[in-house]
């Protein structure tokens, strides 16, 4: 009787799967990565990785949106001449977040130089990545991208609701939200003029006054433990766009350049100032994130540079 | 462990098998079954606090068979002391004793003879409120002689433990509980497919009602001073349904899991929201601790008994200690105290009890009368919330502050986070269901009459609203922390 009940209540639940799993099939592009952190763009970006077939890069960029986005890949391919090179950018990784973010990923693909595209907020802000976060990216990656992380990381309303969002997320490079990566793992804007987001636009850049001098010090032994590796690191600081550089601004973003020098070059490191240069406004979809022409641009000109 | 959680719904199943497959040939093989696997549910969260647990179930079995053993009523005070000393003692130290030293440190302070007494910030733990009651009501019942002492400590320690009601109730009697220990228990699908949906049923309530509401709730209560009289009004409103559907959908699945298992335990909650009076509500809202402290403190300080200031005086210390009951705070003190403000009138004008029966019997809706009597009900409820979701006195009069500003006419602020949309569709569906079901146990037992396509198509219903609406976190249960 109670083995009945059982069965029956097992029968009663198939609907429910059966439904949850057509429903599944049909938008399967779009279901998400397993829920290692609490960002999404985490979590994709590291199943990606994970999912690659090898396990050796010789170029890694590592950072915020702004190496996600304002990291063009062809100019790098061009220029580096290889095509081991993974973009493993994921919005809210600031500084304190890549000195634990960046070990991770170089015990995994051992690079030989690593690029972080950085500009003033990533040393004010970031999304919170603690050790059990870090802990849980290292075994997916070496898992290959298992379906056990899903069972490890098991969460049916975060995943259903990703996989609506995703439709998005993943296809609409005008969403600001965009993670449709290349083959590289680079995701960049085109966000078409008439829907750039006003207050997105016009956001003023933060002061020096306004850096937190701990994600400042991250920084710096993130740059150290790069030496440590014997990797090397090009630093290349993204422009907010010309209509935003004021007198304050210019002089906020000189002091910048030079703190991130005096952290970088003592390692031996190399860093590329992109205030140097003058960027026009329709290159950028706001403020600081650059469309893709922008984007382009910009790489091929930090690369120049570093000649 | 968590009814909510993911380890519950491999945990739940499991049990149900092995209960029913293995461990179900003699009653002693149930019991001790049972037991173990309480222990293992309780222990999940802390296992250490599992001996806080023992602890009480042994002094009290073992005060319980001294009770029967001698008819001298002076050795049988002293042992009813002695549990009462020892279940108090427990939860007062776990509970009260950082409020008394904080507040006893600030008295001599304002005296002028400043005193430093140390804090000792011990964790609370789980379900401590629930089970040292349940414990002492079998031990009064006992040395009252409503029920006999039990031998077996199996039995008795597995209804200590059970697990759908060790944490947060319903606060069973030992006189409806353990005589259900004490006989094999025998599978009904019946009973089962019932208990089955009042699960479904309070899953909802939690999953949908509670943390829905919870997201605008906690963030609007978290700053009380930068919030309009509109936005925290709304607040109050959805902590309303917030803790109703968080204490009654845990009393649910509580119920139901009970069920499974051949178990009938107390209703906790009938529908309060459509109670006329505030008398009303506290017959219809937590029903196993106010029939608690009616059977254990109000009648032995003398009831309705007497005068009618005697009356007055017994309900308000009644209301008083059910406050800090929920926990050591001013602000639970004067949630209680409010109520029993509340209930005065209806005490002096004897209409405490004029609404024993269902609301709107036979008919479909209330007429104006009773709809006016369920919105003064439900105001007055959430006035007292206030001091209820507060975090401190000074919060709580930051809200009533700006709840009597003109900012009360203001647009209540959206939140981010929240969907108010969600929550007040979440809301208007279980207030749907609930009232047509207003005369069940609960708002799954749908009526034989309605075809099976249509309660099949509501089951489904609330399973998918359960997966489709639920946030992404597993948010805890309110009353883990009395």
């Amino acid at each position: 009787m109670p083995i009945r009940f059982f069965l029956q209540c097992v029968g009663w639940s198939l609907p429910i799967l059966v439904g949850l799993l057509v429903y599944i099939g049909i938008h399967r592009n779009t279901f998400p990565a397993p829920r290692l952190t609490a960002n999404i763009a985490v979590n994709e970006q590291v199943h990606r990785l994970a999912l690659l077939p090898t396990t050796q890069v010789d170029i890694l960029a590592i950072g915020s949106s702004m190496t996600l986005n304002n990291l063009a890949t062809a100019p790098l391919l061009d220029h580096f001449g290889t095509t081991s090179y993974q973009n493993a950018a994921a919005w809210g990784i600031g500084a304190a977040e890549l000195e634990r973010y960046a070990p991770v990923l170089i015990r995994h693909f051992r690079p030989r130089q690593v690029i972080v595209v950085t500009n003033m907020v990533d040393l004010q802000r970031g999304s919170p990545m603690g050790a059990a976060d870090t802990a849980s990216i290292s075994v997916h990656l070496r898992s290959k991208g298992g379906p056990s992380t899903y069972l490890r990381h098991w969460n049916m309303p975060y995943y259903l609701r990703q996989m609506e969002t995703n439709r998005i997320r993943f296809s609409d490079p005008g969403n600001y939200e965009y993670l449709g990566y290349d083959a590289h793992g680079a995701s960049t804007l085109e966000v078409p003029k008439a829907l750039i987001d006003q207050g997105r636009f016009n956001e003023v850049p933060p002061r020096m006054a306004d850096l937190d001098t701990a994600r400042i010090a991250a920084f710096a032994r993130f740059a150290r433990y790069l030496r440590q590796e014997q990797v090397e690191l090009l630093v290349f600081c993204s422009p907010y766009r010309d209509g935003l550089r004021t007198s304050t601004v210019e002089a906020d973003a000189a002091a910048y350049a030079t703190l991130l020098r005096a952290i970088v070059e003592p390692h031996g490191h190399r860093l590329v100032n992109g205030y140097e240069m003058h960027w026009p406004d329709d290159l950028f979809c706001d403020a600081s994130h650059m469309d893709h022409a922008g984007a382009d641009a910009f790489t091929r000109w930090c690369l120049s540079k570093m000649e | 462990m968590l009814f909510n959680s993911i380890d519950f719904a491999v945990f739940l199943p499991l049990v149900f098998l092995l209960y029913w497959t293995v461990f179900h040939r003699t009653l002693r093989m149930q019991n001790a079954f049972l037991l173990v696997v309480s222990a293992i549910f309780y222990g999940w969260w802390d296992p250490r606090y599992l001996i806080l647990v023992f602890i009480s179930a042994a002094i009290d079995w073992s005060v319980a068979l001294g009770l029967e053993r001698t008819t001298d009523p002076r050795p049988r005070k002293l042992l009813l002391a002695l549990s009462m000393t020892a279940n108090l003692g427990m939860l007062g130290f776990f509970k009260y004793y950082d409020f008394f030293i904080i507040n006893f440190n600030e008295a001599f302070q304002f005296l002028g003879m400043p005193l430093s007494l140390r804090a000792l910030n011990v964790v609370l733990p789980v379900g401590i409120s629930f089970y040292t009651f349940q414990t002492m009501s079998y031990t009064i019942d006992v040395y009252r002689r409503q029920i006999p002492a039990t031998r077996d400590p199996v039995a008795f320690s597995a209804y200590v433990l059970f697990f759908p009601q060790l944490v947060a109730g319903p606060i069973e009697r030992a006189s409806a509980l353990m005589p259900q220990f004490e006989m094999e228990r025998i599978f009904d699908a019946s009973k089962a497919r019932d208990g089955l949906k009042q699960i479904l049923w309070g899953l909802f309530k939690k999953v949908v009602i509670a943390d829905s509401c919870a997201l605008y709730v906690d963030k609007v209560y978290d700053m009380p001073e930068q919030m309009s009289g509109a936005t925290l009004a709304l607040a109050t409103i959805l902590f309303a349904f917030q803790i109703y559907g968080d204490f009654s959908g845990y009393s649910d699945i509580a119920i139901g899991t009970s069920r499974l298992f051949g178990f009938n335990l107390m209703r906790n909650f009938a529908f309060p929201y459509f109670s006329r009076d505030m008398a009303e509500f506290w017959r219809r809202w937590h029903i196993s601790l106010s029939t608690w402290f009616r059977d254990y403190l109000y009648i032995p300080l003398g009831g309705s008994r007497g005068t009618k200031l005697f009356s007055v005086r017994n309900s308000i210390i009644v209301f008083v200690v059910s406050g800090f009951w929920h926990g050591a705070s001013w602000n639970f003190l004067i949630w209680g105290a409010l109520n029993g403000l509340y209930f005065l009138p209806l005490v002096l004008t004897n209409s405490n009890r004029n609404h024993l029966g269902p609301v709107a019997h036979g008919r479909w809706f209330p007429d104006l009368r009773e709809l006016r009597g369920m919105l003064t009900t439900f105001l007055l409820a959430c006035m007292a919330w206030v001091f209820f979701r507060a975090r401190g006195l000074d919060n709580a009069v930051s809200v009533y502050r700006a709840i009597c500003s003109e900012s009360l006419f203001q647009l209540p602020l959206s939140v981010s986070g929240a969907n108010l949309k969600v929550a007040f569709l979440a809301v208007a569906v279980m207030l749907t269901m609930e009232w047509v079901a207003r005369e069940q146990q609960h708002a799954l037992q749908l009526s034989p009459r309605l075809p099976a396509w249509a309660r099949w198509t509501l089951y489904y219903g609330v399973v998918a609203l359960i997966i489709v609406m639920a946030p992404i976190t597993e948010a805890s249960f309110i009353y883990f922390q009395f």
